[in-house]
């Protein structure tokens, strides 16, 4: 899977299943953790999502504002595991 | 020896002079004999105790890696033997005063009984579990140097009561080369002030202000005194823990050595979800990563629908029944920690179907009320934490009475002014530093009017115990 994908597959669960606001034009730089968008518990079920649907593990101690607090960020750290 | 008192800061004068005056090399050995010295000042035993579980704890570390034989069990047991002392120590300073109050009419010797909580045992305890834990997942390096593992656990500038530091940063930063250049010692010095200011000048005045009878016998005050006392009871603790933080993340600072941040205008926050990542983010965040994460995770692969409402309630519920067990045994701190579990629980519902909306895009009203909302839950909440729930209940009932009795004294207010002028300033920044933004002469004002107010409140009211060293 391409960046392209992983960014597109993300930012659909994100904005579906997370902010309830499917036409939402979230940028990639957009703070989600420390912006209040997403809390510990959206954290979590956006780790098993990548998890289930693109098979990358990510540790419960990389789960934090530092590491995940934007889509660039998933996605950078997603690519760098895949 | 307590944090604020001359001879806490005669003793770190000292060790920063021998530090200095030693080879970079002996610097650590230095720091690790000062930290026992320094422990040993609270009791000769407690040592003792630190010694046993940072052998335990280092001696585990290598078996603990990925491929090793039986590592799951090694994990496990150093969990337990971990958690057994904490429980022990916990629980008998709890269980041991009511069998010493039954003992004692029959005439047997309770003396041998008397057992004390090791200062510190709550923060070094959990700094070993995470230890074990980050090794085992193959997040840490097992520690090689036993020098710089017991340093690590016993480093004096946090072994009161923290910052909880993560072993998996800290020790490769007690092994790295340090620099101490003029912005470090400025940033050591901006802590150092702000923490005493905090300390001194508001929490020692507020926390002696505060009727000791407040949360044991609510009936003897009015509504209106309940409220305000609570509340001057809420800052004063939460300046005396910051004011601690900083005072130690300061002292340290002259060391090289950076200590992790442990609050963030927590104040300001506006929702209990928020407040826990700004309030004893050290703590929040160790329960968040061993108890919260491991077992939402379990629970969402179970089942990843949104609306399942054993993962909706069971990991904050749980998490916070564990803060709750960890600043004490009561069954008030349990009914503390459920309660705030539930207000989280609360909390998440809207998101289940409402658009998120950021709340800093949200109109300043409703910024502003769900402060107000957040300081009121607040008050109410730190009242289980502080009395028995028989008393609470009482404390509660009076508060919906009819506002009457005596004003507190106003001094009161006019201290809490510094400390929220001080969270506003670095609020408005998002910055801690934002104080050295300053033109020089405002700040060379402020640090004189700052070492002045330390002064004179300093001799005119005698410095409290840190309350958090009692957790």
């Amino acid at each position: 899977m391409d960046r392209t994908d992983i960014t597109r597959k993300l930012r659909v669960f994100i904005l579906k299943d997370i902010l309830n606001r499917p036409g939402y034009p979230l940028a990639e730089d957009e703070p989600l953790i420390t912006g209040g968008l997403i809390d510990s518990h959206a954290l979590v079920r956006i780790a098993v999502f990548v998890e289930s649907e693109i098979g990358v593990y990510i540790p419960d101690t990389d789960l934090s504002a530092e590491k995940m607090d934007t889509l660039r960020q998933i996605v950078d750290w997603v690519m760098a595991k895949e | 020896m307590t944090i604020v008192s001359p001879a806490f800061f005669g003793f770190c004068a000292l060790v920063l002079m021998l530090y200095y005056a030693f080879p970079t090399r002996l610097q650590n050995y230095l720091l690790l004999a000062a930290s026992y010295a320094f422990y040993l000042t609270f009791s000769w035993k407690f040592p003792l105790l630190l010694l046993a579980m940072t052998g335990v704890n280092y001696a585990l570390g290598p078996k603990l890696p990925k491929g090793r034989l039986h590592r799951r069990r090694w994990l496990v047991l150093g969990i337990v033997f971990d958690l057994a002392v904490l429980g022990f120590f916990k629980f008998a300073h709890f269980f041991v005063p009511s069998l010493i109050r039954l003992l004692s009419p029959l005439g047997l010797p309770v003396e041998g009984l008397k057992i004390l909580l090791p200062v510190g045992l709550s923060f070094y305890s959990l700094q070993a579990i995470a230890y074990l834990v980050d090794v085992s997942r193959g997040q840490a390096a097992p520690s090689r140097n036993i020098v710089d593992f017991a340093l690590a656990m016993a480093y004096f500038p946090k072994l009161v009561a923290g910052p909880i530091e993560r072993f998996r940063s800290f020790i490769p930063a007690l092994a790295a080369p340090r620099v101490v250049d003029n912005a470090v010692l400025t940033r050591s010095l901006t802590l150092l002030t702000v923490g005493l200011v905090r300390k001194v000048v508001v929490a020692d005045t507020l926390l002696t202000a505060v009727p000791s009878k407040l949360f044991t016998n609510p009936g003897k005050f009015s509504s209106l005194e309940l409220l305000i006392w609570s509340a001057a009871f809420i800052v004063g603790l939460y300046n005396d823990f910051a004011g601690y933080t900083e005072i130690v993340r300061g002292v340290s600072g002259f060391f090289g050595i950076e200590l992790s941040r442990n609050f963030a205008f927590p104040l300001f926050s506006r929702n209990f979800t928020e407040f826990w990542n700004r309030w004893h983010i050290t703590l929040s965040h160790w329960l968040r990563d061993y108890i919260y994460f491991p077992l939402s995770r379990a629970l969402v692969r179970r089942n990843p629908g949104r609306f399942n409402l054993a993962n909706l309630t069971l990991p904050p519920i749980l998490t916070m029944l564990a803060s709750g067990l960890w600043h004490g045994t009561g069954w008030n701190f349990m009914i503390w920690g459920f309660l705030m579990g539930l207000v989280m629980v609360a909390e998440q519902i809207p998101s289940l179907w409402r658009p998120v909306v950021s709340p800093d895009r949200r109109p300043a009203w409703r910024r502003y009320l769900a402060t107000a909302a957040l300081l009121v839950g607040g008050l109410l909440a730190v009242v289980i934490f502080k009395a028995s729930a028989p008393t609470a209940l009482v404390f509660w009932k009076r508060l919906l009475t009819w506002p009457g009795g005596a004003f507190p004294d106003s001094r009161v207010f006019l201290v809490m002014i510094p400390a929220f002028w001080i969270d506003w300033v670095q609020y408005r920044r998002k910055d801690e530093f934002a104080f050295l933004s300053w033109p020089p002469l405002a700040r060379a004002a402020l640090l004189a009017v700052a070492a002045l107010s330390v002064f004179l409140f300093g001799r005119a009211q005698v410095s409290e115990p840190f309350i958090y060293q009692g957790f």
